[in-house]
């Protein structure tokens, strides 16, 4: 780790946050928002009520815009892993780059070829046709979504790769076990219902300035009635596969959960921390270690991870210490274990031009099933290894992800989402029994307060994802640390930030004029 | 033909719509400032530049990560 540059890596890191955060913005309304376009649109179909088709027309360039940002901002991000990350880059090899690939061309192309009749295909298309290119924009946009969350869950879970070493990179052998992995599947639904959460607050929110402002009074109710229903199936959703999730976060990456609910030390039905205040316990032998003083749900922590009242969370002292009682193998000796993977890497790349027989022995344990799992599977955790006992413990305790900002990230998050359930179930409810009169308007004012708090949600749910499995870039192989590209200048990554800081700003302020513009015109009445 | 018919047909509805007509002008702009300044000035992909073979890539990356 002496060789590593910290000041290079955290800039990098955080021109990718910064890009990633922005493009999540987009992302998550464009995903909401194509759905309730095209329920709003087989509504019109349905009943052939003209309002109906006002109402799509109107939040589909609201969609459009999203949908522009969204994908500007994405490319932005695939740019920086051939230039600020390329060892990262080399290392997943075609595992992560596949499904990139088939979201560009099979997502992208059917969203672009069906874009333009959505948009333009009024009157000049079949009524059926046109309903189903609106609905398979908003399914392409569903599909962009599963192949990006394949690819990151595969960076928490990977599975079905195989490692060669002589070309350092990983080669998918199992297509199947990666897009079916159980992470991608529960990730895919939480990330996509929270997008229909956040198209239905936005479209909760706006149309309430409407009913403040007293215009489009029943166009308002009608997309409240819809946003509403597409929020709430979202939120429900939501739950569900956040309890899955957190059950996978629990079994694949218990130091993440760990760091989620400040558990330092594991325990059989452990409780949730609702609340907490933390302060350091300032003991040197354990540097990370934090004592957390708050409020506690009993037994419901042990529930969320394992499905059992009962069941053992590891804690992360247990996870950094080891806990021989429960089988947990501490991180120092997965550091050492991971030292001897990477030196039969160093001896493999010394036989190759050399000895051929010692490359072939070498080349053979990177096949043999039982030293890939005992060695290989700690090969990230080797980075962190140190003659010296004290570096080492230094090393070890970079592990340990950031406490503070993932405990609250989470509560945030969390939250957050039991304040949309009211409001939304309030708002659908309301529109539902047509009650949606002038004597609301506090409640007006919370939905439109609900739009930047929904964003502050999804965002605090990206930080719980990404943060939270910090250090690694790919879980138990390679830190985030190893995946940048050494030769860049931290002056360089400082100018393309600053540079994206300005682009990503004036699209912002551009497409914010848009919205404003659009939203200032309203719906066409009648 | 028809395609003609199409592109003459969009930018009809485009022109019709000044909120159109800003979103194509946006997404037009974003895209050329990203190909055409971003990614040729500021991202040249690392390993495909200053290496010309696959093997040379990959040597590169495992002495960083074997260093």
């Amino acid at each position: 780790m002496e060789h590593v540059d910290f000041s290079l890596v955290d800039w990098s890191r955080l021109q990718f946050a910064v890009t990633a955060m922005y493009h999540w913005i987009f992302v998550s309304l464009t995903l909401g928002l194509a759905v309730i376009v095209a329920v709003m649109h087989t509504l019109y179909v349905r009943t052939n009520n003209e309002e109906w088709k006002n109402l799509t027309k109107f939040w589909m360039i609201l969609f459009g815009v999203n949908l522009a940002l969204g994908v500007a901002s994405g490319i932005i991000l695939e740019f920086q892993f051939g230039t600020n990350w390329s060892n990262y880059s080399w290392f997943v090899g075609d595992v992560f780059g596949a499904p990139l690939a088939i979201e560009g061309f099979m997502a992208f192309f059917l969203k672009a070829a069906f874009f333009a009749v959505m948009f333009f295909g009024w009157n000049r298309v079949s009524k059926g046709f046109h309903l189903l290119s609106t609905w398979l924009v908003a399914g392409s946009a569903c599909i962009s979504a599963l192949w990006i969350l394949i690819a990151n869950a595969w960076m928490q879970y990977p599975v079905g790769m195989q490692f060669n070493p002589d070309l350092a990179r990983n080669e998918m052998i199992d297509f199947w076990a990666v897009i079916l992995s159980p992470v991608a599947i529960t990730k895919f639904f939480h990330s996509v219902s929270a997008g229909f959460v956040t198209g239905g607050v936005v479209v909760v929110g706006i149309s309430s300035w409407y009913l403040l402002k007293n215009r489009h009074k029943e166009l308002a109710r009608k997309s409240i009635l819809v946003g509403a229903s597409v929020g709430l199936f979202g939120l429900a959703v939501v739950m569900i596969s956040g309890h899955f999730s957190a059950v996978h976060v629990g079994q694949k990456q218990p130091m993440k959960l760990a760091a989620i609910e400040g558990l330092f030390e594991g325990q059989e039905g452990a409780p949730f921390s609702v609340v907490a205040f933390s302060r350091s316990t300032n003991n040197p032998e354990r540097p990370y270690e934090l004592e957390m003083r708050g409020l506690k749900i009993p037994n419901l922590l042990s529930f969320m991870a394992t499905n059992s009242f009962t069941g053992f969370v590891p804690g992360i002292v247990d996870l950094i210490e080891g806990n021989k009682e429960r089988g947990i193998m501490s991180a120092y000796e997965r550091a050492r274990r991971g030292r001897v993977a990477q030196t039969a890497l160093r001896e493999l790349r010394e036989a190759r031009d050399t000895d051929p027989e010692e490359h072939a022995r070498l080349r053979a344990l990177f096949n043999d099933e039982v030293w890939l799992s005992e060695y290989f599977a700690h090969f990230g955790y080797g980075f962190f290894y140190d003659e010296n006992p004290d570096v080492f413990r230094q090393n070890i305790a970079r592990l340990v992800p950031n406490v503070p900002l993932n405990y609250w990230s989470f509560r945030i998050m969390i939250g957050l989402g039991f304040l949309f359930i009211f409001v939304l179930g309030l708002f659908g409810w309301w529109a539902y029994k047509d009650k949606l009169d002038g004597n609301k308007k506090l409640f007006y004012r919370l939905a439109l307060i609900c739009i930047p708090l929904v964003y502050i949600s999804t965002q605090a749910g990206w930080v719980v994802a990404e943060v939270g499995r910090q250090p690694w870039v790919v879980q138990d192989l390679m830190p985030t640390f190893a995946g940048v590209t050494s030769e860049m200048s931290v002056g360089a990554v400082q100018t393309t930030l600053l540079v994206f800081a300005v682009l990503l700003s004036a699209l912002f302020v551009a497409a914010l004029k848009i919205m404003f513009a659009q939203i200032k015109k309203g719906p066409k009445e009648g | 033909m028809k395609f003609d018919k199409i592109c003459k047909y969009c930018i009809s509805e485009i022109r019709k719509n000044s909120i159109g007509v800003a979103v194509v002008i946006f997404a037009v702009t974003t895209f050329l400032i990203l190909f055409l300044i971003i990614k040729p000035y500021f991202f040249p992909h690392f390993l495909e530049t200053k290496f010309e073979t696959e093997e040379e890539r990959g040597r590169y990356v495992l002495e960083r990560l074997i260093r």
